[in-house]
């Protein structure tokens, strides 16, 4: 916070001070503060749910701040929409790209520049872009006129940032701009940033990834639940640090749980493989085993594998390698409602609920066709509304009625009916994903305290998360994955520290404290 | 499943605080939509008239009142709209399946011509007793459209093309080949225009009273089982499911092709028996006319219901109304096809009703909460 002082000098092309913003219960941002100098690669580094793309769209205009003021070139603006921020010089590459397909590159292009001619100058828009292309050796002078749904992942990127660059924008933010990139489209990324920048582009760049944080940035301001935890120079900073400022302090919290004796072997993977919608090699030789009577933990970052893990336990997702056994009979291939009806369960952060649906309908989403709720075919009326009802008493959903409408719940009891709905069907195994995300503090205490029950009565609960507080809180024993891979497991939770495993979660190595352990 | 019960909000107002009218007890957010509804009707005849002034200089009052004196109060009238509405009925039940399922199936007219010639060519050919033959012509029909239907069901879960696109674009083919049908394979000896042999008389039903056709009741049978196996069935229910909520359904591992797939055939098998009502009830033998577009008017009946089952013959007895009033029309000097324009107008107001009533809605709403 000590830049914030020393801000008022000319070289600051952006700053903002006490931004704020709340979405519903959850204050994605709260008094940031904030200032970027010209011609630096500024990282913003965080957590999801750190609230640093949260800021990114308010300076871009996408999101209206509740609360701050935002200065360019020390004159105070109002940005109402991204036709503002573009006014201003500052645009943005989306994390998720917004590209017609349909249309060339140029076509692309060309729709974003400001035109105020009434025909369009291929011929001269042509030559800007190639100028552009040429400049920082985009590859793309050759396919200018393709079309973009054409294009590989990595050059629909360079798309993205053409456009801004045509726009005149001096003040580029890059949204989780590695997440949608090979492996090896990586470094001539990183490349590309950096070659921006010595052309005098400013840079903001948000990432939850430490090693690329580490190699580009000049300066690195870290955030965490919503808080700018502090800025430090990219030079100087250490992966220990910033682990430690990402999530939270330092000191040992472990478990309260106690380890029993091991129960019978319910789940076993073994070497699972899974690719993605991209074919690209999404889990790797995943090898672990579940014991009855249990909860473990994953600690994973988004991006990493956690969803494919889960999708793939579950039946939702095609395994390529490898074999999963469930109470000693293979399953790897069985559907999702055999392995429902087995006992299997999946707990989702979201879109657990039909959102037309009232609540009494959605209490039976899992099972419609089981019995007591329907016989021959037909719908049990009476045994579905004593079910509904008894769920909402249970599990404390605030509902006026069980005709609501499950669109018009709050997000926490949309998360207790669902869970509610998955321990009714008396589940031996559930995953459990990201069960709390978004949550408030008491709706994520009563799923803990639920889960924790489900453990005592003998069944074993796989909790994939990111927030280690509640990891280390809930969990018997830990694994860490990190890019498709298990690169830890914790058996004995005693004495580990957050930190450590804040190190292995973005692509640490315990031993060599700092160097990368990925590929 | 009631999807659309209104109730109170959670977090928003109070429910004991929503403006109740006091007479009937209800609150005043179940008025928005019937007062939308009446507003739509209004607008619609106000526009109308305008224009019959505007256009023939008639009185739209006696326009009107000859319109619909002889749908809804000469007795032949009556019975001529029960008859012309048991097409619509049922191709508006398949359809409505679809749409309640979130999938949206415009084939109705094509599927009632798979369903017409499959009657016709069954009901020449096969002399069967009349207990054999009738189930055996519906029975054919409803496979023959449940396939028609269940092509773009296929292209949509395999290829992700979009149903509303393929089943709009088969009815044409459908038609054509209905057309082929009627003067090549299925033409009758030496027919003056292209039409087909009359069916076998055991396979024609008898008329009520003329024209009302026994495929009236079966129309009206119809309904409530459409209704049943969308609200109070576990297919229906994974149905809308599927339909309204599909990352839902696919987390709780419903297999969303196949019940994509399902909701499409039995829609497109619902719908193709409306063109078996035609031939068997009306027609009694096959010609270019047979389906007389009631495909396409059910898609303006299913809207016009907001597809509620229940609603959805009322709509149709009120648009048949219409169709049945348009030639009256023309003795007091506006032409048929007016009732046409009518018909278009009163879907583009109930379209514009339903903003009015989400309006009035979120007006009453906000009321209440400031009340609070």
């Amino acid at each position: 916070m000590k830049q914030m002082e020393e801000t008022r000098t000319p070289e600051i092309v952006l700053e903002v001070q006490g931004i704020s913003k709340r979405f519903g219960q959850v204050q994605a941002l709260d008094c940031v503060s904030l200032a970027f100098r010209k011609g630096e690669i500024h990282t913003l580094l965080g957590e999801n749910g750190a609230g640093k793309t949260t800021l990114m769209n308010i300076i871009y205009g996408l999101y209206q701040k509740d609360a701050g003021e935002i200065f360019i070139d020390g004159q105070k603006q109002e940005i109402r929409s991204p036709y503002d921020s573009l006014k201003w010089g500052i645009g943005m590459v989306p994390q998720f790209f917004k590209l017609i397909p349909d249309l060339s590159i140029l076509e692309n292009i060309y729709l974003f520049m400001q035109n105020t001619k009434f025909f369009i100058d291929r011929k001269q828009a042509k030559a800007a872009i190639q100028k552009l292309s040429q400049m920082f050796c985009f590859g793309l002078e050759g396919k200018i006129d393709t079309e973009v749904g054409a294009l590989t992942e990595g050059e629909k990127q360079k798309v993205e940032i053409l456009k801004i660059l045509a726009r005149g924008s001096k003040i580029l933010l890059f949204d989780e701009a590695t997440n949608v990139l090979a492996p090896n489209e990586l470094d001539s990324f990183l490349q590309v940033i950096k070659d921006l920048n010595q052309n005098g582009y400013t840079i903001l760049y948000i990432t939850h990834r430490l090693q690329e944080a580490l190699q580009i940035s000049d300066r690195i301001s870290v955030f965490r639940k919503g808080k700018l935890v502090g800025s430090v120079p990219g030079k100087e900073a250490t992966l220990n640090q910033l682990t430690m400022m990402m999530v939270g302090s330092e000191l040992a919290k472990t478990s309260t749980v106690q380890n029993k004796v091991k129960g019978k072997p319910i789940l076993e993977v073994k070497n699972l493989c899974v690719t993605d919608e991209r074919g690209l090699q999404a889990l790797k030789n995943i090898s672990c085993q579940f014991y009855e009577g249990e909860i473990v933990g994953l600690a994973g970052i988004e991006g990493n594998g956690s969803n494919y893990l889960a999708e793939a336990l579950i039946g939702l997702r095609r395994v390529k390698n490898g074999k999963i056994y469930y109470r000693g009979a293979e399953i790897t291939r069985s559907l999702p409602l055999d392995r429902m009806k087995q006992g299997m369960s999946l707990m989702p952060s979201s879109n657990a609920l039909v959102p037309l649906f009232n609540v009494r309908d959605n209490s039976i989403l899992d099972y419609p066709e089981r019995l007591p709720f329907s016989r021959h075919g037909m719908l049990n009326r009476k045994a579905i509304t004593a079910h509904a009802k008894r769920i909402v008493q249970e599990y404390q959903v605030q509902t006026p009625s069980i005709l609501l409408q499950a669109s018009k719940l709050s997000g926490g009891n949309r998360q207790r009916l669902a869970l509610g709905r998955k321990i009714e069907a008396n589940p031996k195994f559930m995953i459990a994903y990201h069960p709390t995300k978004g949550l408030d503090i008491k709706s994520q205490s009563f799923i803990y305290e639920k889960l924790l029950q489900m453990k005592d009565n003998g069944a074993t609960v796989l909790f994939m998360g990111t927030d280690l507080d509640e990891l280390l809180l809930v969990s018997n024993r830990l694994m860490v994955i990190y890019r498709g891979q298990i690169v830890a497991t914790f058996d004995e939770l005693q004495g580990v520290s957050k930190f450590d495993i804040g190190v292995l979660m973005t692509g640490g190595n315990l031993c060599e404290g700092g160097s990368n352990s990925g590929n | 499943m009631e999807t659309r019960e209104q109730s109170s909000l959670e977090n928003t107002p109070n429910p004991n605080r929503m403006p109740r009218i006091k007479l009937l007890n209800i609150s005043r957010l179940a008025l928005a939509s019937p007062l939308a509804y009446i507003i739509a009707f209004l607008l619609t005849f106000l526009i109308g008239g305008i224009v019959i002034l505007a256009l023939t200089g008639q009185n739209p009052i006696t326009a009107y009142g000859s319109f619909f004196a002889y749908s809804f109060f000469s007795p032949y009238g009556i019975l001529e709209v029960l008859a012309k509405s048991t097409p619509i009925i049922i191709a508006g039940a398949g359809m409505i399946i679809a749409f309640r399922c979130g999938l949206w199936n415009l084939g109705a007219e094509g599927q009632m011509a798979i369903g017409a010639i499959i009657s016709t060519a069954i009901g020449v050919n096969l002399n069967l007793p009349a207990g054999v033959l009738l189930p055996l012509i519906f029975l054919a029909s409803f496979i023959g459209g449940a396939l028609w239907s269940g092509i773009s069901g296929f292209l949509k879960t395999k290829f992700g093309v979009h149903e509303m696109l393929t089943t709009l674009m088969m009815n044409y083919v459908a038609l054509k080949l209905l057309e082929y049908m009627i003067s090549g394979p299925l033409s009758m000896p030496h027919p003056n225009y292209p039409r087909s042999s009359e069916i076998l008389p055991q396979a024609q039903l008898p008329f009520l009273q003329y024209p009302l056709n026994v495929t009236f009741i079966i129309a009206l049978v119809l309904v409530p089982i459409v209704w049943l196996l969308i609200n109070r069935t576990s297919l229906g229910y994974r149905l809308q499911a599927v339909g309204f909520g599909h990352e839902a359904a696919r987390l709780a591992g419903m297999n969303i092709a196949k019940l994509t797939l399902i909701v499409m055939l039995i829609s497109g098998g619902i719908s193709a028996l409306g063109g078996t009502a035609e031939v068997v009830g009306d027609f009694m033998r096959m010609e270019r006319n047979v389906t007389g577009g009631y495909g396409f008017t059910a898609i303006v009946v299913v809207m016009l219901a907001r597809e509620e089952i229940i609603a959805m013959p009322f709509a149709a007895l009120f648009i048949s109304g219409m169709l049945v009033g348009a030639s009256s029309l023309t003795l007091v000097g506006i032409p048929a096809a007016f009732s046409q324009i009518l018909i278009g107008l009163l879907l583009l107001c109930v379209v514009f009703a339903g903003f009015i009533e989400r309006w009035l809605k979120h007006r009453w709403e906000e009321k209440a909460k400031v009340v609070c």
